[in-house]
């Protein structure tokens, strides 16, 4: 098993590097440079003041030099500056990482603990009533917008019911307050920004599960069970349902990823001070160096998912591992 | 002398399609001695599997019936409430599949699928007495390395490996009766020996009875004591296996012989029987049920309600068909 898990580690490398060349490559694709910006606000630039300050930026040397600098930065720990903000990127990245982890870790928690049963549910009684109100749900989740579904959101639990905050991701106000009520405080921005997130994620799950179990139950495998003597509801626990929780535990590197890249929506949706909010600002602003950083951080993140999902893989599956 | 262990009276096993039950077992009565081996023998979907299945209610009972009576030892096990069918099923009777490897779960380790069925039926054992049973019952099943395939998983066995652990789960408990659905149908042909081998061997020394579902005529004369045959949810012919062999009198009997290659027919040409095993909606209920596959047979031969007649001692024929049957010139 550990075989298996060094060499995906190994993999990882080439992978990263690849997706370092294509960033870089939708860099120099992009128009104007770092110095335009600073000349259409200003306007007072002297071109010549300018030229001298992109030959001292390094932007006419050649393009692998460029690239490999960037790298070498990057290694070091040097990931630029923002132009919009004029702060180094790593500490916007910094303050807005907590917040959508902890975004993304609510999220997560709620497809698991929701959309898992239901699946699970679905699959078991297919053709039952219960089966048939969780797959009308389901669909209905399925055909709806996020935007959508969040406005509903925002408008039924913050406005009507004011149950929780309508933006934001803490109050600003909690100063001097113990850990807990600072926590509890931005549990509560983060919920419905969760419940929309889980919503999204948790379809596919949802329906999956529903799939896997009605397949699992038809198998051979389980008449066995029955046949040795094994209740009916013991069969599902112990055989069905474990069975069909296995891609569900493995896809979990690659939830994580999913849940994490759909805050690019949902932190927006709710003016959520997140990695996703910072991204599309970013973008608006043309701040090329948040940008290149994130889509960089993103990439990484599924490459280190995917990494995660495999080894979860070899774990729970014995037929993966590799002698 | 003999002792009846099962006894089966008017059993009908009927499965919905799209929209009514349609039976796919149509009336069997049959009878399993002690310590007797019964082959069931037929073409696919002929009812043979519907039938042994429904010993045990191991069908999808959201669309399937079953009427009439299994008398097993002291109870009727159509209509046994749930709670009495999970100590039959794995206790007193044992099954075994046709596919050694969908019927294992691939993510279990060996040694725990063999002790699954002690853990309900046998609730004194302790986990170590467990782990001694399922070695011994791998030792009984000639595995050659007990201790090592106890942890090893199905995906790592063999097809005859994984063959004998089936049979050794079905025999955990000692079933007083092992149903066997096609257990070699899977495998090789030398494999398929081995494993026929073994359950005589085992038969021997547990004394218990073997209800054998085949269409291979091979494995019955290796096997049988008896032999019912089975065509379109009915028994056509039942005969003790010497005699069957001998004196093959339904024309699907004779028919089956005919397309099995023999010593006596080398050289010569196999012969076929026409057509196919109607589906379960198409199934005539009226008549011969064979006529549409012997059409040069004329109606007049068969019955209009064949029965099953005792034509000598312990051999039964349905239908009087057989009486003036030929195969077909040239």
């Amino acid at each position: 098993m550990w075989k298996s898990t060094l060499r995906r580690f190994l993999i990882a490398i080439p992978q990263l590097l690849a997706v370092s060349l294509v960033v870089f490559a939708l860099a120099q694709f992009l128009p104007g440079d770092p110095l335009q910006g600073l000349i259409v606000e200003d306007g007072t630039l002297d071109p010549e003041r300018v030229h001298e300050m992109r030959v001292a930026a390094g932007l006419y040397d050649p393009v692998w030099q460029r690239y490999f600098t960037w790298i070498g930065n990057m290694l070091r720990g040097d990931f630029g500056r923002s132009l919009n903000w004029r702060r180094p990127v790593i500490e916007l990245v910094g303050e807005r990482l907590s917040n959508s982890m902890l975004l993304s870790g609510l999220t997560l928690i709620m497809v698991y603990t929701v959309a898992v049963p239901l699946g699970l549910i679905a699959g078991r009684y297919k053709g039952r009533v219960a089966e048939k109100v969780i797959s009308f749900w389901n669909f209905i989740q399925m055909s709806f917008p996020t935007i959508i579904f969040a406005v509903i959101l925002l408008w039924v639990f913050a406005i009507i019911l004011q149950w929780f905050p309508i933006s934001g991701s803490r109050n600003a106000l909690l100063v001097h307050q113990s850990w807990w009520v600072v926590f509890r405080d931005r549990i509560h921005h983060a919920m419905l920004p969760a419940i929309a997130g889980a919503a999204l994620a948790g379809v596919a799950i949802v329906q999956f599960l529903s799939n896997e179990v009605n397949d699992q139950k038809n198998l051979e495998y389980t008449t066995t069970a029955l046949g040795k003597g094994v209740p009916l509801n013991k069969v599902y626990t112990r055989h069905i349902f474990r069975n069909s929780l296995l891609p569900i535990a493995s896809g979990l590197g690659s939830a994580i990823v999913g849940i994490f890249g759909s805050g690019v929506i949902i932190e927006n949706l709710f003016t959520f001070r997140g990695m996703g909010n910072l991204f599309v600002t970013g973008l608006n602003n043309q701040d090329w160096p948040v940008v290149n950083f994130l889509v960089m951080f993103y990439g990484a993140l599924t490459i280190i998912g995917f990494l995660i999902s495999d080894i979860m893989l070899t774990i729970f599956d014995p037929r993966i591992r590799i002698k | 002398m003999e002792e009846k262990l099962v006894s089966i009276n008017d059993l009908r096993v009927s499965f919905k399609t799209v929209d009514d039950y349609h039976a796919a077992v149509d009336g069997v009565s049959l009878d399993i001695m002690k310590n007797e081996t019964l082959a069931i023998v037929g073409e696919s979907g002929c009812g043979k599997s519907a039938m042994a299945l429904s010993f045990l209610r191991l069908h999808d009972m959201s669309f399937t019936r079953i009427e009439g009576e299994i008398n097993f030892v002291d109870k009727n096990l159509v209509g046994l409430p749930d709670k009495d069918m999970y100590k039959v099923r794995g206790g007193e009777i044992g099954m075994i599949y046709q596919d050694p490897l969908m019927s294992l779960n691939p993510l279990h380790r060996i040694g725990q699928q063999l002790e699954e069925g002690l853990t309900y039926h046998k609730k004194g054992m302790s986990a170590a007495d467990r782990k001694a049973h399922a070695i011994k019952l791998m030792h009984d099943v000639e595995i050659p390395n007990p201790e090592l395939t106890y942890n090893s998983f199905p995906y790592e066995l063999s097809g005859g490996m994984r063959q004998r652990i089936i049979i050794a789960m079905a025999l955990s408990c000692e079933p007083a009766l092992l149903i066997a659905d096609e257990p070699t149908t899977a495998l090789d042909v030398t494999i398929q020996a081995g494993i026929l081998d073994l359950m005589r061997n085992l038969q021997t020394k547990t004394g218990s009875s073997i209800m054998l579902i085949t269409h291979d005529l091979g494995v019955v004369a290796e096997m049988a004591d008896r032999v019912a045959v089975m065509y379109a949810g009915q028994i056509v012919e039942t005969a003790d296996v010497q005699t069957l062999f001998a004196n093959p009198l339904h024309p699907y009997t004779r028919s089956l012989f005919a397309s099995t290659p023999r010593g006596s027919n080398i050289g010569g040409r196999l012969s076929t029987i026409q057509g196919a095993v109607p589906t379960l909606i198409n199934l005539p209920r009226q008549g011969c049920r064979f006529a549409p596959r012997i059409p040069w047979i004329k109606d007049e031969e068969h019955e209009s309600d064949p029965i099953l007649r005792e034509v000598e001692d312990g051999h039964f024929v349905r239908c009087t068909c057989h009486k003036n049957f030929h195969f077909q010139e040239g």
